[in-house]
């Protein structure tokens, strides 16, 4: 079970979700990715991602930074 | 009734200041400073002058530590520094204009006395509206203007007894106190009558500002009326009715607006305005020869309009009183007048407004455009650069500013003055896209933000883009209107956050898919910002396709409503 870290600090809307949605069809099932962002509508968009893709989203906390923990599921 | 006919209790005085909080004190400050020799008396009914009201709600949200930190002077340091005679708990129970006589009541020792002035200045401010509502009077039923206000919510909070309030009214003072009352942990419902909150400004900007309350916490109830505030026995507030429901509370805040306060101006004749506050000319002088009025009780023009305006803020305050401080000294100091701006937090969000929406000018016979513009406070790259909109209106013929509304996460106060101040030298859309203002990284973007709307309103105004609101979009959906939605952002943003109804073609692949698209319908194009439906809505037209092709202005970023 990996962790892997994505920054995606200073990245605009629509690039952190993208990054996202790359690195999770790149990660093995139980694998975790940890996120980070400074656009303040990912929160939202990341909710919205896992929900539809169906994959878990451990943790958000939406501080100035906002730090996303995805756990890919299926 | 003259000074020699009942000696003992007429006072002489040059200057009558009625009022103690902002325009009163700075007329007395600065009529001082003109002309040190004038002998002035300052009267006002409260315990307290020339504190700052507009810091109240974060007195009680402790975002102001201490109440002291809001009293810019003391009774007794004002008349020290100033030499003016300050008489706080003593109000004017009457006025005599023509004999220049106004009626005292000493509220600590129960007198009555009289002063003859030569010069008045009524400042006498704004008084909060409470509605005659069932239960109006019981404990824990407050408005929020007084320091003494502030201060009884603010000790209830500090010893524990509010978890739940109930704010009634969401204009900018009801905004604050919810945000603040969040901040001291207190369970928070707001309720508005109108359709959103903020009503002076735009449906969907305000909606953007509605959603970042929600998203902290405030539970807001727009379209919705406060009927009773309910009671137990022991005289205290224990809720609100209202048409969305009962909702519980230990403390309920009345923020439905503000009054000018003229009855004593009124009652001696004084000549009102339309807008119910006193009549006043630029120099502040009102109907009575040596009579001014500034503050939250007069008046104000509005700059474009050149109607009378009622702007009851602080800021217009202060420089009305100037004004008058310096006229009652015998210069002659003007007011232009307002614009109507004004400035909000709303959690981490920043809304601020100036001059007049399309709608504001189509009431003036002025037929304006607007344009809808995300884009970033600073340069995007640097750390702390967050996003920010501007919705710019300008009128349609000349190019000529307007108005604008600037919101955001970001700093939206550098931009919205740099507006207004083009605004107020009367500049067209052109002079402002080419003002040389300052640039580096950590401040500006290489265009400014300004600058960056002023250029979008340019192409408008030459007929490149025709653009449709996030608020005449919602409308159109609402109604079931037929026509088209394509969103020509790519497919992963789409499925993430898109308008419910809108299908995806992106931008990519759209010259291929023009055939999926109605030839005779209306057609709406949306993406991120409105950069790449412009240039999807381009080629539409050039290829004939849809009866009208329209943008969505600024885009998803701009839309406050719904999404799937």
């Amino acid at each position: 079970m990996a962790e892997r870290k994505l920054d995606c600090r200073g990245m605009q809307c629509p690039g952190p979700i993208m990054a996202v949605a790359k690195a999770l069809k790149e990660a093995a099932v139980g694998d975790e990715l940890v996120v980070e962002v400074t656009e303040k509508s990912f929160a939202k968009d990341v909710e919205s991602l896992c929900k539809k893709l169906g994959q878990e989203l451990v943790s958000l906390d939406k501080g100035d930074i906002v730090v996303a923990r995805i756990k890919k599921v299926k | 009734m003259s000074a020699e006919q009942n000696a003992t209790k007429v006072k002489e005085t040059e200057v009558l200041i009625i009022g103690g909080v902002a325009a009163g004190t700075k007329a007395c400050a600065k009529a001082k400073r003109q002309k040190p020799e004038l002998d002035i008396t300052l009267v006002t009914e409260d315990t307290h002058i020339s504190y700052a009201g507009c810091g109240l709600a974060y007195y009680i949200g402790n975002v102001v530590d201490d109440a002291t930190k809001l009293m810019v002077r003391t009774p007794e340091t004002f008349a020290e520094d100033t030499g003016v005679n300050v008489l706080t708990r003593n109000r004017v129970t009457a006025l005599d204009l023509e004999a220049r006589l106004a009626t005292v009541l000493d509220l600590k020792h129960e007198e009555t006395y009289q002063i003859h002035y030569d010069k008045l200045v009524i400042a006498t401010g704004a008084k909060p509206i409470m509605p005659p509502l069932p239960g109006i009077k019981l404990d824990g039923v407050t408005a929020l203007r007084t320091l003494m206000d502030a201060m009884r919510v603010r000790q209830a909070l500090d010893e524990g007894k509010i978890r739940k309030a109930v704010v009634i009214g969401g204009g900018y003072i009801g905004v604050e106190v919810a945000e603040n009352l969040v901040h001291r942990g207190v369970e928070t419902v707001l309720v508005e009558l109108m359709p959103h909150v903020l009503p002076n400004f735009d449906d969907d900007v305000a909606m953007m500002a509605q959603r970042e309350m929600e998203d902290q916490g405030v539970k807001v109830f727009c379209n919705t009326k406060a009927e009773a505030i309910l009671g137990n026995e022991k005289g205290h507030a224990t809720g609100v009715k209202t048409t969305a429901g009962e909702f519980a509370a230990d403390l309920v805040v009345v923020a439905v607006g503000v009054r000018p306060n003229v009855q004593l101006a009124k009652e001696a004749g004084l000549e009102l305005g339309p807008t119910g506050a006193i009549k006043v000319n630029d120099r502040m002088e009102t109907s009575a020869p040596g009579v001014f009025a500034a503050g939250d009780c007069a008046e104000s023009t509005h700059i474009l309009t050149g109607k009378s305006f009622w702007a009851p803020l602080g800021s217009v305050a202060n420089k009305q009183g100037r004004t008058v401080g310096i006229n009652v000294a015998g210069g002659d100091d003007r007011q232009p007048g307002v614009l109507g701006s004004m400035i909000v937090k709303v959690f981490d969000f920043n809304c601020g407004r100036t001059g007049l929406s399309v709608e504001q000018a189509a009431e003036i016979g002025i037929e304006a455009v607007s344009v809808t513009v995300p884009t970033h406070d600073i340069a995007h790259y640097y750390p702390g650069a967050h996003d920010i909109i501007i919705r710019l209106t300008a009128e349609k013929a000349t190019g000529r500013l307007l108005g604008a509304y600037v919101i955001g996460q970001g700093v939206v106060d550098k931009t919205l003055d740099t507006i207004i101040t083009a605004i107020t030298f009367g500049a067209t859309t052109e002079q402002l896209a080419k003002l040389d203002l300052a640039y580096a990284p950590p401040y500006s973007m290489a265009i400014s933000s300004p600058l960056v709307a002023a250029n979008v309103m340019q192409r408008k105004l030459e007929g490149g883009i025709e653009g449709i609101t996030a608020y005449e979009l919602e409308r159109k959906l609402e109604a079931k209107d037929d026509f088209a939605l394509v969103d020509v952002r790519d497919e992963l943003s789409y499925m993430v956050r898109s308008i419910p109804g809108s299908v995806c073609i992106p931008l990519e692949e759209f010259e291929e898919r023009l055939g999926e698209l109605p030839a005779d319908k209306e057609i709406v194009v949306s993406c991120n910002i409105g950069y790449r439906s412009t240039k999807a809505c381009a080629l539409l037209r050039s290829k004939h396709i849809g009866k009208s092709v329209k943008s969505l202005d600024g885009g998803i970023n701009a839309w406050p409503y719904e999404t799937e």
